[in-house]
């Protein structure tokens, strides 16, 4: 117990070293609890229109203005935090899932398993994730689950791909055979003896994984086949602002939408890098 | 070679095209509704009416039986007609769109080649400089910015507040297409779609070279004198230009999954846009082929990009 704590110290200190990491994950965090904090930090409905009030740049009542509906853009930001973070931790959760468990059966098992599991994954693999994410979509109807699910299920070839390679490389070390040895099976000797050693990978491609679903997410709300109106989404905003006149000459409804993608992407990406080299044991500690 | 590339064909790529046909038909088969839905509604309309539509369509049939003859028709290059009210092939509608998102795919690809490569050689050449933290920083930036804020940012920026690039579209009608006139069209979207491209590749081109200027071979050069230009751009990257030859198969289904998106924002006139529409209209024929239009180009893209790699390294022996 004492060895683990120093080893996750040990990682942790690495991972303060890199300070763009350490800007990224004090973003996050800032964005987590500002979207989580939502109804505290403004008495807007986010969904509530008042069409006296439309379109109105940012003032002191409005802090950033109003859309075509009378709608106050401040709450919508905070609100469609809540939207972007959850769809992109659930459909990480989901890919995470079948990628996992597909990924450790055909690593572990090889043969004629492995070569069909990773079959279907370069199924997966080889076509643009858009245009077949955007055809479920509107097949299905557009969704925050529906979109939740299409996100999670078209991308766990990503994962299971890893994680075959970890349980490829550890499945003949020294302690899993020891594992095997005692008597364990081979469901126990997977999940209790393998997984945890290939953890670090598996975290840092999943923090990776949250940023693209975010972006996944929007770009599919940009589109109109992601997150339906009137919920609030970073990318269905940026879709109502699209006619020229708004982008024009209103700024302000697609800017804090815009931005908020861009901001919460990129710290995400800068903290999946730092989580890498924190884990790469060929850093020296010094 | 060829027995390779065919090899590759046979092997991998029907097998992987098959699961995703499969897949596709699949997934428009159990789409809520049918092509005769539409007729349930209709008064005085027959039940007998009704399944005698179904049978001529062929819907009545069991799923793998429609699955294989639907195959069939593709194979002998038929994609079915279009839903709308024209009623035209599917195959003559790609056609149509087809080069504008090609051109649209190879000058993003061109652009993120061609500035991505030099700035990540120059990137690692200059290892902590203050120019290698500025490019490490601005990738990750290229890499995050998603592509339609990004174009929105160009479009306002180019086309509403400084008026010199149009704001979308492809050639008026009448206008003559000229070189510039490709250009000031191209140069929105391209580069909007280009970014995340430039990105990639400089990061991949750093990493590359600054590995390879570990080996053996590169001390080699050095301690026989030669100046520090020579080995970096002479001998180290040929062998660290490598690697980056594979991740154009990798970057294709990213770029063509951009371009979706790229070409909604500037109305381009490509599949992409043609997709949009064909899903607004749950136009499913046209969905399926630009589905598999797709697929196939991607699976072309990557037997490329495997191809060329084995032509450029002589250590890879695909026998």
């Amino acid at each position: 117990m004492m060895k683990q704590i120093s080893q996750s110290k040990k990682i942790w200190k690495r991972f303060c070293r890199n300070k763009l990491a350490v800007l990224g994950l004090v973003v996050l965090i800032f964005f987590v609890v500002v979207s989580v904090c939502a109804p505290f930090l403004t008495d807007y409905d986010p969904n509530r229109s008042d069409l006296r009030k439309r379109n109105q740049p940012p003032s002191e009542a409005h802090l950033f203005g109003t859309d075509d509906m009378g709608r106050d853009i401040f709450a919508r930001t905070l609100y469609g935090g809540r939207i972007s973070l959850s769809v992109g931790l659930v459909s990480v959760g989901i890919s995470l899932s079948i990628g996992v468990v597909l990924g450790a059966i055909a690593g572990f098992f090889g043969g004629m398993v492995d070569t069909v599991i990773m079959r279907i994954a370069d199924v997966f693999y080889s076509f643009p994730f858009m245009i077949l994410a955007i055809t479920i979509s509107s097949i299905f109807g557009p969704s925050i689950y529906n979109t939740m699910v299409i996100l999670g299920v078209l991308s766990w070839p990503s994962s299971a791909r890893l994680l075959r390679a970890e349980f490829l490389k550890l499945k003949n070390t020294d302690f899993s055979l020891a594992a095997t040895t005692i008597g364990a099976g081979p469901a126990r000797v997977m999940f209790r003896h393998i997984l945890p050693n290939a953890i670090s990978p598996l975290l840092v491609s999943a923090t990776l994984g949250v940023a693209s679903a975010i972006l996944s997410e929007a770009g599919l709300s940009f589109l109109g086949l992601g997150v339906p109106p009137p919920a609030p989404s970073w990318g269905n905003m940026l879709n109502r602002a699209r006619p020229l006149h708004i982008l024009a000459t209103m700024p302000w409804m697609w800017l804090p939408p815009g931005i908020a993608i861009f901001v919460i992407v990129l710290s995400i990406n800068f903290v999946g890098d730092g989580l890498r080299d924190a884990f790469d044991p060929r850093q020296v500690m010094d | 070679m060829w027995r390779y590339i065919i090899r590759r064909i046979v092997l991998q790529g029907i097998p992987v095209l098959l699961g995703f046909t499969f897949l596709l038909y699949l997934i428009i088969t159990i789409a809520p509704g049918s092509p005769v839905t539409h007729l349930r509604g209709v008064p005085d309309l027959d039940t007998a009416v009704i399944a005698q539509r179904e049978a001529q369509l062929g819907v009545d049939q069991p799923f793998l039986v429609q699955y294989v003859r639907w195959l069939g028709d593709i194979v002998r290059g038929d994609l079915g007609l279009s839903f709308d009210s024209a009623r035209r092939p599917v195959a003559t509608l790609i056609k149509e769109r087809m080069p504008a998102t090609i051109i649209l795919s190879l000058s993003s690809i061109v652009l993120g080649w061609g500035i991505g490569i030099p700035v990540g050689i120059l990137s690692a050449r200059y290892q902590y400089s203050i120019f290698d933290y500025v490019i490490t920083f601005f990738a990750f930036v290229g890499i995050s910015i998603p592509s339609f804020f990004f174009g929105l940012v160009l479009l306002y920026v180019f086309a509403l507040t400084l008026n010199v690039l149009p704001a979308g579209g492809f050639f008026m009608a009448g206008e003559p297409h000229t070189f510039l006139g490709y250009v000031r069209y191209l140069l929105l979207p391209a580069m909007t779609l280009g970014l995340s491209s430039i990105a990639s590749v400089a990061r991949y081109m750093r990493s590359s070279l600054l590995e390879v200027l570990n080996e053996d071979y590169l001390r080699t050069a050095r301690s026989k004198g030669l100046r520090e230009n020579i080995v970096i751009y002479k001998h180290a990257l040929r062998n660290a230009l490598l690697p980056i030859l594979t991740l154009m198969g990798f970057m294709l289904p990213t770029i063509f999954s951009g371009a979706v998106i790229v070409e909604n924002i500037f109305t381009w006139p490509g599949l992409g846009s043609l997709a949009i529409q064909a899903l607004n209209e749950r136009n499913y024929p046209v969905i399926m082929g630009i589905n598999l239009m797709f697929a196939v180009l991607i699976f072309l893209g990557s037997i490329i990009a495997d191809v060329s790699y084995a032509f450029a390294d002589p250590r890879i022996r695909y026998e």
